[in-house]
C-alpha cells in the first residue's frame, strides 16, 4: 500500500512538473517525459501486478490532463508495460546504458503512437513530427536515468523480493 | 495459469480503452474528475512558480522599481483619458444606432481567471485556467489579456477550463482588418522552432491592398455558440501572400497577446438582458 501511495504521489508531482515545465521548442515543442519515465521505472522495478496498476492509473491521469480524447496514453502505456514485463528479466535494467536506451525507445514509441493516433483520428494537425521523434529519443534518454536514480532511493524494487 | 491471467487482463484493458475512446460522456466525466482532483496540487504548483518567478525578477530588477511605477502611472493616465474619450464615443454610437433602428449589440462582462497550468505533453497549445463551470463559463468564449485576444475556452470542468491558444492549429476566429473593414479567418499555425506563435489570416479579398503593420481585430461574426465580441485586438500584419489558387490573399500575423503562466486572463461572458 505504501508503495502504491508513494507512486501515486510521484505521478501527481511529475504531472505538475511536466505541465509547468516549458516546451523544448528546438524539438518541435515536446516536453521532458517525467511522467512516462516514472511509469517505465515502475514497470522495471515493481511486481507485475503493481506495474500493471501503475501503468493503467498513469495512463488515465495523463489522458485526463490532456485536452484531446482518451487514447494516446491509454493505448501506449499498456503496450510498453507488456513489452517491459516480458523482457525485463533479460535486461540489466539498473545499468545506466539500459536506462538510456529504454528511456529513448519508450518516449519515441509514445510520441510515434500519439502522432499516429492524431493522424488517424484527424483530431489535430501535426507540426514538426520528425523533429518531435528525434527530440523524444534525446529527451527520453536523459529523463529515465535521472528519474530512476531519484526514485530508486525512495521506492524499493519489488521484483527481487524488495532488494535494491 | 499466470499467462492466462495476463492475457485476460490485457484484453480487459483493451476493451476499456476502446469503450472510453468512443463514449464522449465517459471521457468528459473522467477528465473532469481527474482535473478536479489535481486542481489543489496544481494551484499550489502555480503559486510556487509565480512566487519563484517574482523573486527572481525582483532580484534581477533591484533599483528599477520607482522607474516602473512611473511608467505604469503614465500608462494609467493615458488609459484613463482613452477610456473617457471612448465612453463619449460609445454613448454617441448607442444613440445613433437607436436612431437608425439597428439591433442592439450583445453586452458582455469579463470574468477574471488565474492560469494554473500548461499542457502536459506539448502536443496542444493550451493552458488551464481557474474558474470553470462553477462561474458559468461556457465553451468557445473569447479569452483576453490586457494586450488582446489570447484564445478561447475549450473544455469546461467544474472548477477549471482549458483555453485553446490563438497559435494552436485547431483555433479559428472570424476577423477583420481594422482600417479597411476587410474580413477573413484567423487561424493558428503552431509555434516556430524558437517558440514564437504563428498565426495566419486567410480568405482576404485579393483586390484590397494590405500593408505590413495593419491591425487585425475580431469581426464579431459568431457561429456554433462562439462568443467573440467585435473589435478585440488580435495582432498586426507581418507578411502578405497571394493564395496558390489566386483567389484570395493570406497574411501572417504577429499576435500581440500570448498566454503565459504568470498571466492573469479574462474570460468573456455573455450577459443576458
Amino acid at each position: 500500500m505504501k508503495t502504491k501511495l508513494l507512486l501515486l504521489s510521484f505521478f501527481i508531482l511529475a504531472a505538475i512538473i511536466q505541465q509547468l515545465s516549458p516546451n523544448v521548442t528546438f524539438f518541435g515543442n515536446i516536453k521532458f517525459p517525467f511522467f512516462s519515465s516514472i511509469m517505465v521505472y515502475a514497470c522495471f522495478r515493481l511486481s507485475k501486478r503493481n506495474a500493471w496498476i501503475s501503468s493503467i492509473v498513469s495512463a488515465i491521469i495523463f489522458d485526463g490532463l490532456e485536452p484531446g480524447p482518451y487514447g494516446p496514453a491509454l493505448l501506449t502505456f499498456p503496450v510498453i508495460t507488456f513489452i517491459i514485463l516480458r523482457y525485463r528479466n533479460n535486461l540489466f535494467h539498473e545499468g545506466i546504458v539500459t536506462q538510456f536506451f529504454c528511456g529513448a525507445i519508450c518516449y519515441f514509441f509514445i510520441t510515434l503512437t500519439t502522432g499516429f493516433f492524431f493522424l488517424v483520428t484527424n483530431i489535430r494537425e501535426i507540426d514538426f513530427f520528425f523533429l518531435k521523434l528525434i527530440g523524444s529519443l534525446f529527451l527520453g534518454s536523459i529523463t529515465l536515468p535521472v528519474c530512476s536514480y531519484l526514485l530508486s532511493n525512495v521506492i524499493p524494487s519489488e521484483e527481487r523480493g524488495g532488494k535494491r | 495459469m499466470n499467462k492466462k491471467k495476463y492475457r485476460k487482463g490485457f484484453f480487459i484493458i483493451l476493451v476499456v480503452s476502446v469503450v472510453l475512446l468512443v463514449w464522449p460522456k465517459i471521457t468528459d466525466l473522467g477528465k473532469s474528475s481527474i482535473r478536479s482532483l489535481s486542481l489543489p496540487v496544481e494551484r499550489v504548483g502555480a503559486n510556487i512558480n509565480i512566487q519563484a518567478s517574482e523573486t527572481a525578477s525582483m532580484i534581477s530588477g533591484i533599483g528599477s522599481g520607482p522607474e516602473r511605477e512611473k511608467h505604469l502611472s503614465l500608462q494609467l493616465v493615458q488609459a484613463q483619458s482613452d477610456l473617457n474619450r471612448l465612453r463619449n464615443i460609445e454613448v454617441e454610437n448607442v444613440r445613433l444606432r437607436k436612431a437608425l433602428g439597428f439591433k442592439k449589440t450583445t453586452p458582455y462582462s469579463l470574468i477574471p481567471a488565474n492560469v494554473i497550468n500548461r499542457n502536459i505533453s506539448g502536443w496542444w497549445n493550451t493552458i488551464r485556467v481557474e474558474p470553470g463551470a462553477n462561474k458559468k463559463i461556457k465553451v468557445n468564449h473569447a479569452v483576453l489579456s490586457p494586450d488582446g485576444l489570447v484564445g478561447k475556452t475549450f473544455q469546461i470542468n467544474h472548477h477549471s477550463c482549458e483555453v485553446l491558444l490563438l497559435s494552436d492549429p485547431a483555433f479559428r476566429v472570424a476577423a477583420k482588418l481594422n482600417d479597411y473593414d476587410v474580413f477573413g479567418i484567423v487561424k493558428g499555425m503552431g509555434n516556430t522552432l524558437t517558440g514564437q506563435p504563428l498565426v495566419r489570416m486567410e480568405f482576404i479579398n485579393k483586390n484590397i491592398k494590405i500593408e505590413v503593420g495593419d491591425e487585425v481585430v475580431t469581426s464579431g461574426f459568431n457561429h456554433n455558440n462562439n462568443f467573440f465580441p467585435s473589435g478585440i485586438h488580435i495582432g498586426y500584419i507581418e507578411k502578405v501572400y497571394i493564395d496558390d489558387s489566386g483567389l484570395f490573399q493570406h497574411a501572417e500575423i504577429i499576435p500581440r497577446a500570448t498566454g503565459g503562466l504568470l498571466d492573469f486572463l479574462f474570460i468573456v461572458n455573455e450577459e443576458k438582458n
